[in-house]
């Protein structure tokens, strides 16, 4: 169905790679909101990092003379300023804030970036701060399909969820999937994957948005409401333990 | 076969692979850890495969596939190359990348020099004009340091002093460079902003000194480094405008293409402006401000720019396609 597919490619931000290796990966860009979170840890830990910089100059300076202590900090402050992005993207593949709230830069094709690509992003950050606060950056971040800003369109480079979804799709205690229910009418692959995608993720959307969803199912489950959303998840655990499938 | 039944066979492989890929991902390792990763990486791969056409649940192919994208980073980061060795990349990469774009050399020349020297020139009938531009405490600052009487060397009598203005520069002026590269990426905007910004305001400086102060002081202080310092801003604009030009003018290409593979060739070209901004501040921090007779600061700086266009016309040539 070449319609659906172009649905889902407007609708799904994630972009999937197929490797010589013969599988797809997917690779999950993240969101404006979670990037700024990111780039405002950093920006306290570059705060951070000049103040004690700082510190330290001061007291050096009673030993190695002013002078040199303050050129020593300008060269730290010039190298933090331009390379700290750089050297921790391309070296652990994130700064210290996008790892804490788990975000990694990767190449287009998922590679990790190289040295150029470091560096064009960070020099580039000064472009995407423009005219204030990242207002740039987020324009772009926002309007592009992978959230990329400027330095990561020109780098080709994407920012991407490191850690998987495991907490978010890890069945809740007080979900229990209702007994198997088979299926009356045969389903073509993708509509078992929709069905099984949704049984998986059911636990993390309330009730009334269970229904809503699962309202466009009404012509196969027969019936709308709280009972059409069980008769689905039925039906998508019996796709799952039904051994003929397998 | 169940999804309960294959993870249990095969949980054992997949942990063994994370703790490894966590060890290499922290660089502690050791050789022999990594002979048979990339037989296990395509064991993970198949196992993906596997799990993705049997639907089994979202939980365990998101970690499969988080599995094997940390695999493919840690085999790759190897690969990830860096500049191919500082040497050659000053000596044959750069200055074959800055022939290359020959034509951008010349044009963002223009948009310096022809404001520099129209400042310079044009200082003596046209006060108001360097008055606007320099300001008055820029003014101020010239006479301190170029006025009649005045010698650069008074201001620096140390050792210390002369490595913190080389480290002053090292901030601003690299600083300057690498904010030509990136204003480049406004269609160029930003980069022709710094350019004639700079061209006006170091030929007013240069014009007032002339006028107003002592040109010998001026000229032998800056005589020095203004070869490597003036053409490092060049080609920094250089750089930006390769970038501006990307999103003017893609020509066949889409805008994203045409602005990453102009990135490419604009990052040889920024980081050689740096380095060469660099010497400039080596030896405007160290040589310039040293109490040496102005006629061999003024052979110096001859000598320098020889250097300079010897080493931007030839070196790397025999390594030209």
């Amino acid at each position: 169905m070449p319609a659906m597919e172009a649905i889902i490619g407007k609708l799904d931000t994630i972009r999937r790679i197929e490797l010589p290796e013969g599988i797809d990966i997917r690779l999950r860009p993240a969101g404006p909101f979670r990037r700024a979170g990111a780039m405002a840890l950093d920006f306290l830990i570059l705060i951070g990092m000049a103040i004690v910089a700082g510190i330290l100059a001061m007291m050096l300076g009673s030993v190695i003379g002013p002078e040199v202590a303050v050129g020593l900090y300008m060269i730290f402050l010039f190298l933090i300023m331009w390379f700290y992005f750089a050297w921790f993207e391309v070296k652990r593949g994130g700064t210290p804030g996008k790892r804490a709230v788990g975000l990694k830069v990767v190449q287009t094709n998922g590679n990790p970036i190289t040295w150029r690509q470091g560096i064009v992003r960070s020099f580039l950050l000064w472009a995407d701060f423009l005219p204030a606060f990242f207002i740039l950056g987020l324009l772009f971040c926002s309007f592009t399909k992978a959230f990329q800003r400027l330095g990561d369109l020109a780098a080709g480079t994407v920012v991407v969820h490191s850690r998987e979804y495991n907490s978010v799709f890890a069945p809740s205690n007080t979900f229990m999937p209702p007994p198997p229910l088979p299926l009356t009418v045969p389903l073509d692959r993708e509509e078992q994957q929709a069905l099984l995608a949704f049984l998986d993720r059911a636990p993390s959307w309330s009730p009334p948005r269970q229904e809503e969803m699962i309202s466009h199912l009404t012509p196969l489950t027969g019936e709308g409401g709280s009972a059409g959303v069980r008769k689905a998840l039925g039906m998508a655990a019996w796709l799952r333990h039904d051994p003929r499938q397998k | 076969m169940n999804q309960q039944e294959f993870e249990h066979k095969k949980q054992a492989a997949w942990t063994d692979f994370e703790l490894q890929i966590r060890e290499l991902e922290e660089g502690r390792n050791t050789p022999s850890d990594l002979k048979n990763i990339p037989s296990r990486f395509r064991q993970i791969c198949g196992d993906l495969a596997l799990a993705e056409s049997r639907m089994y649940n979202l939980r365990m192919l998101d970690y499969l596939n988080q599995l094997v994208i940390r695999g493919l980073n840690v085999m790759q980061s190897g690969a990830s190359k860096g500049l191919g060795g500082i040497s050659h990349f000053l000596l044959v990469k750069f200055p074959i990348a800055l022939r290359r774009e020959w034509k951008l050399f010349w044009l963002c020349s223009a948009f310096f020099f022809i404001p520099f020297f129209l400042m310079m020139f044009a200082a003596n009938s046209s006060q108001p004009w360097i008055e606007s531009i320099l300001g008055s405490s820029g003014m101020q600052q010239m006479d301190e340091m170029y006025g009649p009487g005045k010698s650069v060397e008074d201001l620096r009598n140390r050792f210390g002093s002369d490595f913190m203005m080389f480290a002053y520069y090292i901030m601003n002026n690299i600083g300057i460079d690498f904010r030509a590269f990136s204003g480049g990426i406004l269609g160029g905007f930003g980069t022709l902003v710094i350019l004639l910004f700079n061209g006006f305001y170091l030929g007013a400086a240069a014009g007032y000194v002339n006028m107003a102060g002592d040109p010998v002081v001026f000229w032998s202080f800056v005589s020095g480094h203004s070869s490597w310092e003036l053409l490092g801003i060049v080609i920094s604009g250089m750089s930006g405008m390769r970038l501006g030009l990307a999103i003017i003018n893609p020509g066949s290409y889409r805008r994203p293409d045409a602005l990453r593979e102009a990135a490419k060739s604009s990052v040889s070209l920024i980081l050689g402006a740096a380095a060469m901004t660099f010497v400039a501040a080596l030896i405007e921090g160290f040589w310039s401000a040293s109490p040496q007779p102005p006629i061999l600061k003024y052979s110096v700086g001859i000598f320098f720019w020889i250097v300079v266009a010897f080493y931007l016309i030839f070196a790397g040539r025999k390594h030209e396609a």
